[in-house]
């Protein structure tokens, strides 16, 4: 939705949106639909173009509201994602074995937490390199939609990837997270 | 299939209306979770995984069960996997565990129903929404208008009555009155069921559910991490949902449930079931509306098409018949949301692990059917074959 570089100036200018937050800081809330068709590798093997493979999964949900970790502690759930997705992926050093990450960050503040917990604070990884939710963020798909963002990367780079994201419909922003580690092909 | 999924414990509440309910949702979900690990002999840090659900538009999406689930005294950490899908979500519950377990995601995971009507002020007028807004809301119908429908048509086609409706509601009641966890425990008989307040032709309110709060709770266990849990294992042989269009005009046939006939086939594939009616000896069907009992029974293949109502009255689905049906007196006698989705499969798991309260317990019950439907037309079913597995 949002294709045009913009410079820190232009974020300033763009409209408020509450407190320190302006819209340009936020996810582009846009519509649209993502569909996957997921095989086994026996059968991807028979298909024309077989795209990616998915390596690992994870999935976490908060504490209570009222327990207040969504504040202290906002990437907690994405770190239990994570570790669950790496062990799965049999992935021991996300930082040194992972090329690229699509992720979700409801907020700038979310951004340093998020790739701390998916362990890639400290690495070579691209982040967001289709711009991420602040290029499009079409509400239920979102997470569908990073995941495409990720395996088309791979397309076109090879390696590893990881898509993570989060339910904002159910919670705080960051209550519930999903990672996923894919494979070129 | 990496592995296979075993119903390892089972707790349940005993059930009242929403008003005489004393108990918070917390309470009531706390009590049938710590129940089941009680009852399983499970440590609540063997859990790896929590399913749970909620029923849009009777409760806050998805925040009740999220939030309920921290509050159980079992840590802030374990995974929880919500389920969503309307009435059914408390039969999907079993579905998306038992996947779960068979995929080797997960080893141990806890299965919650929650009370979903709880404090809900007016559920009629809530559960009326749910019927389509082009023609059926603009006609006045409401839930038990188009729960109807079906006996109606099955009327039409196969001449019953009134009187043959009310047997089926006659029967549950029978098997609740023996059922402590039930919420009504009265007998009635087919005059009393008829004389009741006529609801929508067939149908009186002695034929319709009452709205009830209670809460239940299953563990789900891969089969080979089950050898230290105390009741025998109840393995999950084989599951499937189906479903219809959600307008009623998508149904081919309001006389027959032709979508769970469709699936009873598939799932009896699935667990080499060749003559249901010979090979079940505990049977428990979500029939919220007594006329269902009668029409479920023939998709399910124990009876044929307009035999379902004979096949009551002949006795053969009481708790001394060759194929006892709801012996817990099913959503007719309690209906408890999510909880009451649930309980079909709870109830079956009781009965083949020999562990159901004793007055309602078949002797020697090895396999059983739990089925569960939602969906304004009851467009969405599930259905699974459970086995008692005995330890050598």
């Amino acid at each position: 939705v949002r294709r045009e570089a913009v410079t820190a100036a232009d974020v300033q200018a763009s409209a408020p949106v509450n407190g320190p937050l302006r819209e340009l800081m936020l996810p582009a809330g846009c519509t649209g639909a993502v569909a996957v068709v997921l095989g086994s590798l026996a059968r991807a093997r028979r298909a024309l173009n077989p795209r990616a493979v998915l390596l690992g999964w994870g999935q976490s949900t908060g504490d209570t509201t009222s327990g207040g970790q969504w504040l202290r502690d906002p990437a907690a759930p994405a770190r239990r994602a994570a570790a669950e997705a790496y062990r799965r992926a049999g992935i021991a050093e996300a930082a040194d074995q992972v090329e690229a990450v699509e992720l979700t960050a409801a907020t700038p503040a979310l951004l340093a937490p998020t790739l701390d917990a998916l362990g890639l604070a400290k690495s070579r990884a691209v982040v967001d390199p289709s711009g991420g939710a602040l290029s499009a963020y079409p509400g239920v798909a979102n997470g569908a939609l990073r995941l495409l963002e990720a395996v088309c990367w791979l397309e076109k780079h090879g390696g590893r990837a990881v898509a993570h994201s989060h339910d904002t419909l159910t919670g705080c922003v960051a209550d519930t997270a999903t990672v996923l580690v894919l494979e070129a092909v | 299939m990496a592995n296979r999924a075993v119903i390892a414990g089972v707790g349940i509440t005993a059930a009242t209306s929403p008003r005489k309910q004393t108990s918070s949702a917390g309470e009531l979900v706390a009590e049938a979770v710590w129940a089941a690990l009680e009852h399983a002999g499970a440590a609540p840090s063997s859990l790896d995984g929590i399913v749970i659900g909620n029923i849009d538009g009777f409760e806050g999406t998805v925040l009740g069960a999220k939030h309920l689930v921290r509050r159980l005294g079992l840590g802030a950490e374990l995974p929880v996997t919500i389920v969503n899908t309307g009435g059914t979500t408390g039969g999907n519950l079993v579905q998306v565990a038992a996947r779960q377990v068979r995929s080797g995601d997960r080893r141990r995971v806890l299965c919650i129903g929650g009370p979903t009507f709880f404090g809900a002020q007016d559920l009629q007028a809530a559960i009326n929404t749910n019927s389509p807004m082009i023609v059926e809301q603009p006609l006045g119908m409401g839930a038990y208008h188009m729960g109807a429908f079906y006996p109606s048509a099955y009327a039409e086609r196969f001449g019953a009555t009134v009187e043959d409706f009310a047997v089926s509601a006659v029967r549950d009641h029978e098997h609740a009155s023996r059922n402590p966890y039930a919420h009504l425990r009265n007998t009635l008989t087919v005059e009393d069921v008829v004389a009741a307040k006529p609801l929508s032709y067939p149908m009186t309110m002695a034929m319709v559910c009452p709205v009830s709060t209670s809460a239940n709770a299953l563990l789900i266990s891969a089969e080979s991490g089950a050898g230290d849990l105390r009741p025998t294992p109840v393995l999950i042989r084989a599951m499937a949902t189906s479903a219809d269009p959600y307008l009623g005009g998508g149904k081919n046939d309001f006389a027959a449930m032709e979508n769970l006939a469709i699936l009873a086939h598939k799932v009896y594939q699935l667990a080499d079931v060749r003559d249901p009616r010979a090979e079940f000896d505990v049977v428990e069907v979500f029939s919220p509306y007594a006329p269902m009992q009668p029409m479920q029974l023939e998709a399910l293949g124990f009876a044929p098409p307009g035999g379902g109502i004979e096949l009551i009255r002949s006795g053969a689905t009481r708790i001394d018949g060759e194929l006892p049906v709801n012996l817990s007196g099913g959503p007719l006698c309690t209906n408890a949301g999510v909880a009451g989705e649930l309980a079909p499969y709870v109830y079956v798991a009781l009965q083949l692990m020999g562990d159901a309260p004793e007055q309602m317990q078949v002797p020697g019950a090895r396999r059983g059917l739990a089925h569960g439907t939602g969906g304004t037309f009851f467009q969405f079913e599930n259905l699974a074959v459970l086995e008692r597995q005995e330890r050598s």
